[in-house]
């Protein structure tokens, strides 16, 4: 027999490659709607010479902007079925490397991020949720409240005014040293504390989240029969909290964190461009700012394949979990 | 719990080492090298086709790459990978006879077949920067004498093209097909007094080693760092002695590196702020155009919006102190509201009771273009034509939709800044150009004189004319220019005296960073 699993999975796919499919079309078609020229925007220094026609039409060729859409869209669609993600001029670098240098930056500041909001949300919405309305969870909700308010573009400013430039403990940008050390130990150690910022900002929005969550299950959970009867047993402490708690709430968060993934991938671009981190989010908007289609649509289409993808798996793992109870 | 603490012990141990490590790389300042800041951080690898296509990009890349001549520090022409060259009386033909001492960073010797390639492989690869295509022939002599035949005089030949154009390897980039695509490490294969050892995109950072084979002198210094960083943190770095020189200073920021013992240079940027019409629009006629320079106060705008930072702008579109100018005085269409009501009326313009104006029974409203740099300016050019009764519509546009804006004539006024600098050629774009930063005018009498300019042959007979162009240009205002904003660089002791390269760095880069500071 086939395992749940692997029934799951199937399911799941279907779904998502057609999303992605229209978002392949989607990221060709939108960035071509805006306002602005490529071309124009690459030469628009006033040092820079008037091109020739032909000069123009050539370069216009190197940035895949020969003949009408139909033409470069069909471009476009065969060099993605080729796994070429195309080369953008105004970085002169094929798209791939590009990613290949930020993406594992963005994903240092989610993989850090994650653990964070989800244990100290896990940890907080329990600790509130066992007794509604005591003075723990008066405090507590009370805080998360006004840090869900907060956009995560701001909370990240005021980190950095707090932290950064205020009281200058921790560095303000980049991520890493002017002069990264040739010592491996320094140099992870100057990694990590340049990701300290970015990753509280990046946290700090997804905490809310999970708190909220976390409180609204515990306070159920609390009526049930098991947690009583555990109660009842004289079982407290860490225990209860992670054997009875936590464990129940394993699926839930589970299946809350596929559809935080979005908001979280959307979250990193603003937090990246606060710190002037060196991930995707940066090469995005300054592809956006250039119009540099390619390179839009090849960071785009590849970070929505990667949410995308850990959305399947994460769903697919949470579904059969929820079966089970 | 052993597995638990072992790795904590190690943590523990790191952090301590990586502490110490911290203190003793605070110490250790090597005395011959220079970190320069840039608030923008990744200008692309720095060869001739694959740099970023603006200013500061052409700059860095001239550390690397030499052209046939160069600047002295107070912008004479100077010999470079040409030790001498001469014009033929009719202007038509140049020889140049190059510095054998010269070599490639790989140790090739530089020869007049790889100008002479640099001509042609330009001629099919278009640079942006500069354009060959006067050039009929570049022929080799002999290894060392270049002869250039062109279709017509050129003016600007030395100060601009020998100048500003960087000279490629003929033994690299003979075989490239496609140069913009070509950033292997050879691609920084130049004969400067720097070569490119790394280049870190994601970083914006640059690390340039002297070239200890340089003909021309002793590079200052063993290496130099282009570092990405904002202001604020170059002034704490520049107070801690982490970096030497912040290259663009916001001017406001001049009296805060003054205080942290900083030297600073100041100069105008030539980079005037001006006021564009729409020639095909309503301000074709010139009468128009000098009732809307009636109607600012540029004294009032420099005051609010620039305060020190820049100055009233000359209207004869070359700025005061560059070599170009000329000693005449330009009207400056001071502040007159009168003059400018008359203006409008005898062009049937009516005034209401309301203080507003009418033209053809309608009442006016103009719209005005401006990217976000200029977004303060045009808030105040906007009030004081409101207070004179013509309505405005004020759109703040980002670049790119600016540039398609204007490019599509979707206007009546726009704000822009835009360079003067580099060889007067520029004019023919900067004026007459269709690009977004152009003036976009068309008159006959103005153009010829930028023609005539062109293939002056004497230095004498071009000041002439360009002298006559600029009374013109002002009185023609084919653009009204608002302001002449200060550029300010700031530096240690490390370098001294920096002055910004009068005319411009080549193409006419506003930078005081040129490479004859950093060769001894």
């Amino acid at each position: 027999m086939v395992p749940p699993i692997i029934l799951n999975m199937l399911s799941g796919l279907g779904v998502r490659l057609l999303v992605f499919a229209l978002l392949v079309l989607l990221v060709f078609f939108l960035p071509r709607m805006l306002p602005g020229d490529p071309v124009e925007v690459f030469l628009s220094s006033d040092l820079s010479r008037n091109l020739t026609g032909a000069e123009s039409a050539e370069l216009r060729a190197q940035f895949g902007l020969s003949g009408n859409w139909p033409q470069q869209l069909a471009v476009y669609l065969w060099d993605l079925v080729r796994g070429d993600l195309g080369y953008s001029v105004p970085h002169a670098a094929p798209v791939s490397d590009l990613l290949k240098a930020s993406i594992p930056w963005t994903l240092l500041l989610i993989a850090c991020a994650a653990p964070i909001f989800l244990l100290a949300g896990a940890a907080g919405g329990i600790e509130a949720g066992k007794a509604p309305g005591a003075f723990f969870d008066r405090i507590a909700t009370g805080v998360v409240t006004v840090i869900a308010s907060i956009p995560p573009f701001t909370s990240a400013v005021l980190l950095l005014l707090a932290f950064g430039i205020l009281w200058p403990v921790l560095p303000s940008g980049g991520s890493e040293p002017l002069f990264p050390s040739s010592n491996p130990i320094q140099r992870d150690f100057d990694i990590a504390r340049h990701a300290v910022l970015p990753v509280l900002a990046l946290s700090l929005h997804e905490i809310s989240r999970f708190y909220f969550l976390a409180r609204g299950e515990a306070i159920t959970l609390s009526q049930r029969p098991f947690i009583l009867n555990a109660c009842g047993r004289g079982i407290k402490g860490w225990r209860l909290r992670t054997a009875y708690y936590g464990r129940s709430l394993f699926p839930v968060f589970l299946a809350r964190m596929s559809d935080a993934l979005t908001g979280l991938f959307g979250a990193v671009l603003f937090v990246e461009i606060v710190f002037s981190y060196p991930g995707t989010g940066h090469l995005i908007y300054n592809a956006i700012l250039d119009r540099d289609y390619v390179l839009l649509q090849g960071a785009v289409i590849v970070m929505a394949g990667l949410v995308l993808l850990l959305n399947w798996v994460i769903d697919a793992v949470a579904t059969s979990l929820a079966r089970r109870g | 719990m052993h597995i638990f603490h072992q790795p904590l012990v190690r943590v523990a141990i790191a952090a301590v080492a990586a502490l110490l490590l911290t203190i003793a790389a605070g110490i250790a300042g090597p005395k011959n090298q220079l970190v320069i800041t840039d608030a923008r951080g990744d200008r692309g690898m720095l060869a001739p086709y694959v740099h970023g296509r603006n200013g500061i990009g052409y700059l860095y890349t001239t550390y690397v790459f030499d052209s046939l001549l160069s600047q002295s520090k107070d912008g004479e022409l100077v010999p470079a990978l040409a030790r001498r060259w001469t014009v033929s009386k009719d202007g038509l033909t140049c020889d140049v006879y190059l510095d054998l001492r010269a070599s490639w960073h790989d140790g090739q010797q530089v020869t007049a077949a790889d100008a002479a390639f640099t001509f042609s492989y330009m001629k099919e690869h278009p640079y942006v920067f500069v354009s060959v295509d006067n050039v009929r022939e570049a022929e080799v002599v002999s290894p060392d004498h270049l002869k250039l035949s062109l279709k017509k005089p050129d003016a600007g030949l030395l100060n601009g093209l020998l100048l500003s154009m960087p000279v490629l390897p003929k033994h690299v980039y003979q075989d490239v097909a496609e140069p913009q695509r070509f950033a292997a490490p050879e691609a920084v294969i130049g004969s400067g007094p720097y070569r490119l050892v790394e280049y870190s995109k994601a970083q914006g950072r640059y690390l340039l080693e002297g070239n200890a084979d340089y003909f021309l002198g002793k590079p200052k210094f063993k290496h130099i760092a282009i570092v990405k960083m904002a202001t604020d943190a170059a002034l704490r770095a520049a107070q801690a002695g982490d970096i030497d020189v912040i290259s663009y200073l916001p001017p406001d920021r001049l009296e805060q590196a003054e205080e942290i013992g900083l030297n600073v240079a100041k100069a105008f940027s030539h980079h005037s702020v001006r006021l564009g019409f729409n020639h095909s629009g309503r301000f074709k006629d010139k009468s128009l155009r000098h009732a809307i320079a009636y109607a600012i106060d540029r004294p009032a705008i420099i005051k609010t919006v620039f305060q020190e930072t820049a100055d009233v702008a000359d209207t004869g579109f070359f700025q005061e102190e560059s070599v170009w100018h000329s000693k005449e005085q330009h009207p400056a269409y001071a502040f007159d509201l009168q003059r400018a009501s008359d203006l409008l009326i005898s062009n049937g313009w009516t005034r209401e009771e309301d203080g507003v104006w009418y033209r053809d029974g309608e009442q006016v409203a103009l719209r005005l273009l401006a990217s976000r740099r200029e977004s303060k300016t045009a808030k105040v050019i906007a009030e004081q034509l409101e207070t004179f009764g013509i309505e405005l519509d004020v759109r703040i546009l980002e670049r790119a939709a600016l540039q398609d804006s204007l490019t599509e004539g979707n206007y009546d006024l726009a704000l822009y800044a835009s360079g003067t600098l580099g060889d007067p050629n520029g004019i023919m774009r900067r004026v007459f150009g269709s690009k977004w930063a152009s003036d976009d005018y068309s008159g006959e009498e103005l153009r010829s004189l930028a023609i005539a300019q062109s293939v002056a042959t004497t230095l004498k007979e071009r000041q002439e004319i360009l002298g006559e162009f600029q009374n013109v240009y002002s009185e023609e205002l084919p653009a009204y220019a608002i302001a002449n904003p200060y550029m300010v660089t700031a530096y240690n002791d490390k370098l001294s005296s920096l002055k910004f390269m009068p005319g411009g760095v080549a193409i006419g880069v506003p930078s005081a960073l040129h490479k004859s500071y950093l060769v001894d």
